[in-house]
């Protein structure tokens, strides 16, 4: 295990991500919601280097929702859950008049549960998610997770997943932020230095002199 | 009877379209809203105490020494290493894997275990790996000149020429400054509670004061170790002549923009300041005297204010002549007169050079802590307040918004040449950003999203464009607009959130990014090496820990007049 600061996760996740291919809007969502996930205790590096993987080299339009009478799907394979976490932030307005937004085929839904918890704080509510056997409820103060096992919470791919606001209270959600710095294990911390690496310009002696703005001594 | 008193005029905050363009921003000076002279003021105020539990420093100038300062709360260690360096090895750039002296500020008072493990991490900076009982990490390396002069003179019994110190200026430099969660230190946000962490940048500040003191106390040690029977310790007056240098390039250069509300909230404070003061309807006989006699110190400091780059000393050269015509300007009574501040500052505007009228800023805030002060203590933001994007907006508002505030980036032709020569990248060789010849060097597909004006007019254009009628559906169509797309309502949110210039410019100088933000630290003698690095003082002519509570707290940024003379 590496122990890194929230800061680090954050950064890291968002070159990963873009990296991998997202726009940098997307990467920055991406790097927010990792980090929302490792703050309160929840696998967010894990999952998201397990999705930047999966959809390496996959276009935007395939993986990003197409919404049809309140069903959201991507138009071939699995949904993007930063895609898709991103677009129901923006919608968020649908929610909170209280309809339900439906995810068909939906990759690792963890990932979604930080894009509520930012519109919570404009909007006095909480708001849950479901997956078969799974009800998972987003607070200001954190998160609660009902039902299944942790296989089902970080399951990879779910047929369907709902997403409601409500006005659920819980005093003391299982999952609360705390900043500390976070035990990533190593192997998923290396893959994310390998995907942001690709947001790096390799240096060239031209660069070496210039970039920087060398061209005087400093050792006096 | 008092004409003006009861119908006293509001000036209004100058206006984000006159205040963010780069050549103004890098004309800043510090004021009283400076990070490292709100620290001290607050050091002082709460009778902090500061001594030195370790010292086991060899007679070769290597080991460990401890700092330990005491708040009414909290209590944090300077934890400082000591090395040897070969001159080849001695560079101010972060391509340096050595250093003189190696530090990390620490959360209480470090063990012995702690000691070991930061021994062995500390000194290798970004290769080592620091806990979150670390809140920043750092290095220096020593103005070899100025130390070796130092050294030999106490060692002779004889105090250093004050002349060489003034010329210099400090002992040591530092070359980097690393918080916020950075190789592994505790996040801001762990410590952002306590009172006197709550502004900006106020671990790193601490830091560097401690270490003002290390610099002091290894030449005085050193001294010692060369001639035990002779040696003397440096006079205070001229120990307080030493600050500590820092050395900065582009690895500061995108934290302006990539925290937008950030850089409003310390820019609003700064124009709340400047407005109170001249919104005053009347001049008091004190704060007159006040100011005369900072413009006086202004002048002795300007005076003194060294550099190396051509355009930084001509500037210099307008700026002495501007604070001759400010003082002369002064001397026929028009302080006394109603909206005197105003009056001042708007003479100012039509007469002096951008150094000159930023100067005046800081000289019209200076006598007036007890109207500005408490805006110090307002110059953090919650950032990710401002992370969501409101995807409800109408797009033709939304477009509004683009025309109201980015005006200036639709009006470029981005097709010229020049109007792109540039990109910004992260470097793999040292992860830090960096500024390429967009061009001539490869490596442009991977640019960061700093052309937020080139970014702003592209939005633009897509939206001219597109039959959607809300952001979501926008920007659910085109995700490569969604960074931009949020800084749009960022700045639509936080007027001086903006750089109102276009950033991958030919005529782009780059440390004008980095002059801005040191000001907001509380940085002097900025001293440009190139386009794109410079070096500044810090604390020079601060009290030093042990004569805090008698000397002025926050007298040195405009040090009085006999400090400075010889």
């Amino acid at each position: 295990m590496i122990v890194c600061s929230l800061n680090e996760v954050e950064v890291y996740s968002r070159r990963a991500a873009r990296g991998a291919g997202m726009s940098w809007g997307l990467a920055e969502e991406a790097g927010k919601a990792s980090r929302w996930l490792a703050e309160r205790g929840l696998p967010g590096p894990e999952l998201l280097v397990r999705l930047l993987e999966a959809n390496d080299g996959r276009p935007y339009s395939s993986m990003a929702p197409v919404i049809a009478n309140g069903r959201w799907q991507a138009s071939d394979g699995d949904l993007c859950p930063v895609c898709s976490g991103a677009a129901l932030s923006d919608h968020i307005d649908l929610l909170t008049s209280g309809k339900a937004i439906s995810l068909s085929r939906l990759a690792y839904p963890l990932l979604l549960a930080p894009f509520l918890d930012r519109s919570w704080r404009k909007n006095d509510l909480c708001f849950e998610l479901s997956w078969p056997n799974v009800r998972l409820l987003v607070f200001a103060n954190g998160v609660t997770i009902e039902g299944g096992q942790e296989s089902e919470h970080l399951s990879e791919h779910v047929d369907e997943v709902e997403v409601t606001a409500g006005t659920h209270k819980d005093a003391r959600p299982a999952h609360r932020p705390r900043t500390a710095g976070v035990r990533v294990p190593v192997a998923v911390w290396r893959k994310i230095e390998a995907l942001a690496k690709r947001t790096y310009v390799p240096a060239t002696e031209e660069s070496r002199a210039r970039g920087a703005g060398a061209g005087r001594t400093d050792n006096d | 009877m008092k004409p003006h008193a009861s119908n006293a005029s509001t000036i209004p905050l100058r206006e984000p379209a006159k205040v963010m363009h780069l050549e103004r921003m890098g004309s800043f000076h510090q004021t009283r809203l400076s990070f490292m002279r709100a620290l001290l003021r607050r050091l002082e105020r709460e009778r902090w105490s500061i001594d030195r539990p370790i010292w086991r420093i060899s007679a070769t100038g290597e080991g460990v020494a401890v700092y330990r300062a005491r708040g009414p709360k909290s209590i944090y260690s300077l934890v400082c290493f000591a090395h040897h360096l070969d001159p080849e090895d001695r560079t101010d750039r972060v391509i340096a894997e050595r250093w003189d002296s190696t530090f990390t500020l620490m959360d209480g008072e470090p063990s012995e275990v702690d000691i070991e493990r930061l021994a062995a991490n500390v000194p290798l900076q970004e290769a080592g790996r620091c806990s979150e009982r670390e809140l920043v990490l750092s290095r220096a390396n020593k103005s070899v000149r100025l130390f070796e002069h130092v050294v030999s003179r106490l060692a002779e019994g004889l105090q250093p020429d004050v002349d060489q110190i003034e010329a210099v200026g400090y002992l040591m430099r530092t070359t980097a400054v690393y918080g916020n969660g950075k190789f592994g230190v505790a996040d801001r946000d762990r410590i952002a509670g306590r009172p006197e962490f709550s502004g900006p940048f106020r671990a790193e500040m601490l830091t560097v004061w401690l270490i003002r003191t290390f610099t002091v106390e290894l030449a005085e040690h050193l001294a010692k170790v060369k001639s035990p029977n002779t040696a003397v310790s440096l006079d205070r007056d001229i120990r307080r002549r030493l600050g500590v240098g820092n050395s900065t390039g582009l690895g500061m250069a995108p934290f302006l923009i990539n925290h937008p509300s950030l850089l409003h909230t310390w820019m609003t404070a700064r124009e709340t300041a400047l407005a109170r003061v001249r919104s005053l309807p009347h001049a008091t006989p004190k704060s007159i005297e006040a100011f005369v006699e900072t413009l006086a110190r202004a002048e002795q400091q300007v005076a003194g204010w060294r550099t190396v780059d051509d355009r930084q000393r001509e500037r210099i050269a307008n700026l002495i002549l501007d604070l001759d015509r400010l003082t002369a300007r002064i001397a026929n009574g028009v302080l006394e007169q109603g909206m005197p501040w105003d009056a001042l500052y708007r003479w100012g505007e039509d007469t002096l050079t951008l150094e000159g009228q930023e100067m005046l800023v800081s000289l019209l805030i200076e006598p007036h802590g007890d109207l500005v002060d408490e805006l110090a203590d307002a110059m953090g933001v919650d950032e990710d307040v401002s992370f969501r994007i409101d995807g409800s907006m109408p797009l033709d508002q939304f477009v509004g918004l683009i025309e109201r505030d980015y005006a200036w980036a639709l009006k470029t032709d981005y097709a010229r040449t020049e109007a792109m020569a540039r990109f910004w990248y992260v470097s793999e060789e040292k992860l830090e950003p960096r500024l390429g010849e967009r061009y001539a060097e490869p490596g442009a597909e991977l640019e960061q999203p700093f052309a937020v004006g080139r970014d702003v007019a592209a939005l633009y254009r897509g939206l001219k464009e597109t039959t959607h009628d809300s952001l979501a559906g926008f920007l659910l169509a085109y995700p490569e607009h969604r960074h931009t797309a949020r800084r749009v309502q960022i700045a639509a949110r936080y007027p001086y959130a903006e750089i109102r210039d276009n950033l991958i410019s030919a005529k782009m100088v780059p440390i004008d990014l980095l002059r801005c933000k040191l000001s907001f630290f509380g940085a002097t003698r900025f001293d440009p090496r190139s386009d794109r690095w410079v070096r500044i003082t810090m604390y020079k002519d601060a009290p030093f820990p042990d004569e805090l509570g008698e000397v002025p707290a926050d007298e040195w940024a405009f040090p009085p007049v006999h400090a400075v003379s010889k």
